[in-house]
């Protein structure tokens, strides 16, 4: 059955508000944050309810029709985009804080709550919620869930998978489970561990519950400038070496510096690299490995170092660090933003190819860097008025990405895989590895209609991969020869 | 392809090597084995799970064999297949934090590379001398350090591992943040061998403290180690571990961190209000070590059952007080030992055997009220016959099915470790 056969039943589950057909207001739904893929979905709704996205999951399962889960949308992998023929069910409206449970440092949300709103809303009991993406003021924590999202902290503190302790979630077939739970342990096989960070695929989670930290007791934060990113690289590594693990290590490169600096005017210094430095813990050891990391700075050729004296100051480096993706339309007239994760010290030797491909295409490349966990996101400029300058740069994205997999590394370290990159999968894992996690995906979707088209490629999406040769039968069996 | 049996070590032999194969002799999981294979390698394990596969004969994978009777035992053992080869690598790349490192490896011996370099796996499960890589991933055990460091599976990056159909397959990544695919480590981890055979993990490390204290507060009743944990929680102290032993019950909180860190959180430590009123040790050196190593061994001491339990961490009194009253009407003795602010104890159980089957189906019932389970670890079998060893599973119980069932169609591997086999 087509999706359009479905309307006046969609409409009759989540009524005639919950059913968005204005060709306008449609439009917001084609794409998430990654703007360049972009399909018209066949119906979008707005369930209400966890009941309505239960019986609009199990309406699309009884009829063979696909279904994507969106959150706010700020996802840059695609991981949100819709199909031509089926629903795009948008959980903006199910974005109630269900229970504060502060005795447990516990917290169960809706889906469509956003991640600043769970840590404004225990701010008053010195709590909060640990990741941190830095899209966290709009990005929904439904989303988080899908994508496992980290932020500028997880090194220290970790993924969404850490700090998720149970999900109620409406699986593709429209049955609910809650998995997890308000105590540890869980007998069973670890669902919730890979429901999170599997895009939307295994199931529409309706209901998330989160562990809380206490605030740090103390936070100090500083600036560093170099003269190339190299020492900057060397720098980080002379504080990993010393037993200090920074709540953040953040470098931006001389593009992006100046790009934020004439965006959100953070008063960053002028230099080719740039650390920001974050510590966090109990006041006394704060102090103390705050100035250990100062010594190991200035035995590392630091140029110069600015400290941040008040709270404001601290807040003001970090908008311009959070600020950098944006800031680049100040450069120049598009950029795409990729994500591959490399082992951190081998940050010279993939900059440096970054640098010679740079050169090659003619692209600008800026780099922004969470180097405590080797997370780079370099931001590619083009300007889509000249012709064939938007493929040349999915090509030096998935050109980059190659350096990260040759340097040991990995496809995505937060962004996810999405639509995006379903078909560099390949890059990183074999065939085997592959069908391993198809064994898993027809564990939860049978039928292959939740959120198709993501991870994993496909020949619809990828066009057809060449495998590795195989001889004809009639080779096989001597009647024919290759040559 | 089909077997007699007699020809089931011969054909062993033929994949595996004939070094490699000898016929069981002793118990694992309480049942004497057909054959204990030890691959050489992972090209050799790979085969020979092919091989038991295609032959019809179960395989239940062994490191040191410490938790082979944690949950459910396995209904049959025909091919017990040792890592005890599979345990030379330990790949540390210090600068990076990470380290893979093969699972038949025991994580003392992988500890004791790591700090080399000043690093560590920072897990303290249960018989840590013994235990490997393999068993405490598939297990998820962990230890006291739970509170800082979370279990195995938060700790894990990746994956490699023999699919029941002899595929070697991989899963995650060998950096510390990656969401390429589906983390499949997350999914073995605690799978109990039920899904493949672990042949190495990779996990994120931490840097070795340099220094610890352990704070000892001894505690009138279950009711003051409530107070005491809820106060510690409410203050910005950072303890790794924070442990409740009894009864009669001790607080066992350790710091570590930079010297001057542990000796200031231990002096505020003893300064609590609820503190004031017991009586309180800082430990350091080697009498703070003794201490933990005798906290170790609980509660295995006995010949009783041992379960894990888990609840809501504020419901710390409350089980504490039920399991006392238990103990009191049902004429057995208690061991509890557990993080107390995680909401997870290990609870020993010495008595008459039926009484040991009485006071396991009451707390399973007081924890269940709790949001809580019971899982029955270790005990004598007349006790086991009588318990449900996991509990109840759950809504997910449906998917566990359906995951066993696509990874492992033929149902070969550790059958029986799960209800839903």
């Amino acid at each position: 059955m087509g999706v359009d056969a479905l309307v006046d039943r969609l409409r009759e589950i989540v009524g005639d508000d919950g059913l968005v057909t204005d060709p306008v207001a449609r439009l917001t739904y084609e794409s998430d944050a990654l703007t360049h893929l972009r399909i018209e979905p066949g119906a979008v709704v707005l369930p209400e309810s966890v009941k309505q996205v239960q019986d609009v999951v199990r309406l699309c399962y009884e009829t063979n029709v696909p279904f994507v889960a969106r959150g706010h949308g700020t996802g840059l992998s695609g991981g949100a985009l819709p199909t031509s023929e089926g629903v795009l069910i948008a959980l903006t409206r199910l974005n109630k804080i269900l229970e504060v449970d502060s005795a447990n440092f516990q917290m169960t949300v809706e889906p469509g709550v956003t991640n600043l709103e769970i840590s404004r809303c225990v701010e008053k009991l010195g709590l909060y919620y640990a990741p941190d993406p830095s899209s966290q003021q709009v990005c929904s924590i439904g989303g988080n869930v899908a994508e496992n999202s980290g932020g500028a902290h997880c090194l220290k503190y970790g993924f969404t998978v850490h700090h998720v302790i149970a999900l109620e979630v409406v699986l593709p077939d429209g049955r609910l489970i809650r998995i997890g739970g308000k105590s540890v342990d869980t007998p069973g096989l670890d669902l919730l561990g890979i429901i999170v960070g599997s895009e939307g695929t295994l199931g529409i989670v309706t209901k998330v519950t989160v562990r809380l930290l206490r605030r740090p007791e103390s936070k100090k934060m500083l600036i560093a400038a170099f003269d190339s990113p190299d020492l900057a690289g060397a720098a980080v590594s002379g504080i990993i070496a010393a037993g200090i693990i920074p709540a953040a290590v953040e470098m931006m490169d001389r593009m992006t510096i100046e790009a934020a600096e004439s965006a959100v005017h953070p008063n960053f210094p002028n230099a080719e690299a740039l650390l920001l430095v974050e510590i966090d813990g109990p006041l006394l050891e704060v102090e103390i490995v705050f100035n250990q990391l100062q010594e190991i700075l200035l035995r590392n050729s630091v140029k110069e170092v600015r400290v941040a004296t008040s709270e404001a100051e601290r807040e003001q480096y970090w908008r311009g660090r959070k600020a950098a993706f944006a800031a680049m339309g100040r450069v120049s007239p598009n950029y795409y933003v990729q994500d591959g994760v490399i082992p951190r010290t081998k940050l010279p030797e993939v900059l440096r190819r970054i640098r010679a491909l740079e050169v090659r295409s003619g692209l600008r490349i800026g780099n922004v860097f969470h180097a405590g966990d080797g997370n780079l996101h370099p931001l590619i400029c083009y300007d889509e008025a000249v012709e064939g300058n938007a493929k040349l740069a999915a090509e030096v994205g998935a050109e980059i990405l190659t350096y990260c997999i040759e340097a040991g590394g990995s496809l995505t370290g937060e962004h996810g895989v999405g639509a995006d990159k379903a078909c560099q999968m390949p890059k990183m894992f074999n065939a085997t590895d592959l069908d391993t996690m198809q064994l898993l995906r027809r564990a939860f979707d049978s039928k292959g209609i939740c959120n198709p088209d993501k991870i994993f490629p496909t020949p619809r999406l990828c066009g057809e991969v060449p495998g590795p040769y195989r001889p004809h039968p009639t080779e096989k069996a001597g009647l024919a020869e290759r040559f | 392809m089909k077997f007699y049996e007699s020809d089931i070590l011969a054909s062993a032999k033929l994949v595996a090597g004939e070094e490699a194969v000898i016929e069981g002799t002793t118990r694992v999981a309480k049942t004497v084995p057909k054959l204990c294979v030890t691959p050489p390698d992972v090209e050799t394990l790979s085969a020979t799970v092919k091989w038991a596969n295609d032959a019809g004969q179960t395989i239940v994978p062994v490191g040191s064999g410490t938790k082979m009777e944690w949950g459910s035992l396995p209904s049959r053992v025909d091919v017990a297949l040792s890592m005890a080869k599979l345990s030379v690598d330990c790949e540390h790349h210090q600068g990076d934090l990470i380290a893979t490192i093969d699972a038949g490896m025991p994580l003392a011996a992988a500890n004791a590379l790591l700090a080399q370099h000043g690093q560590w796996l920072p897990v303290d499960p249960n018989h840590a001398n013994e235990a490997t890589i393999g068993g405490i991933v598939a297990t998820n055990d962990s230890g006291p350090r739970r509170h800082r460091y979370g279990t195995p599976r938060d700790l894990i990056l990746g994956t490699s591992f023999v699919r029941p159909d002899g595929q070697l397959a991989k899963a995650g990544g060998r950096v510390v943040k990656n969401v390429a695919g589906y983390d499949l480590s997350k999914l073995l981890a605690g799978s109990f061998g039920s899904l493949g055979v672990i042949v190495n993990a990779t996990f994120k490390l931490t840097p070795i403290p340099k220094s610890s204290r352990t704070v000892v507060i001894q505690c009138l009743d279950a009711m003051k180690v409530g107070e005491c944990v809820g106060e510690l929680m409410s203050t910005s102290l950072t303890p790794s571990a924070l442990e409740v032993q009894g009864a009669p019950y001790r607080l066992l909180v350790r710091f570590e961190s930079l010297e001057a860190v542990t000796e200031e959180q231990a002096v505020q430590t003893s300064a609590l209000s609820v503190a004031r009123c017991c009586e309180i040790s800082v430990m350091r050196d080697d009498k703070e070590q003794q201490c933990w190593d005798d906290h170790a061994l609980r509660p295995w001491g006995g010949s009783g059952s041992v379960l894990k339990v888990s609840f809501k961490p504020s419901y710390l009194t409350e089980v504490l007080q039920e399991i006392q009253t238990l103990c009191a009407t049902h004429d057995v003795i208690a061991d509890v030992v557990g993080r107390a602010a995680v909401g997870s104890l290990m609870v020993g159980i010495e008595g008459e055997l039926n009484n040991q089957v009485v006071v396991i189906r009451a707390l399973r019932t007081a924890i269940s009220l709790r949001s809580g389970h019971a899982v029955f670890l270790r005990g004598p079998l007349a006790v086991r016959s009588k318990i449900d060893e996991w509990g109840d599973l759950g809504d997910g119980e449906m998917v566990m099915r359906a995951i066993k069932q696509n990874f492992d169609p033929t149902g070969l591997m550790s059958p029986g470790r799960w209800p839903f086999d």
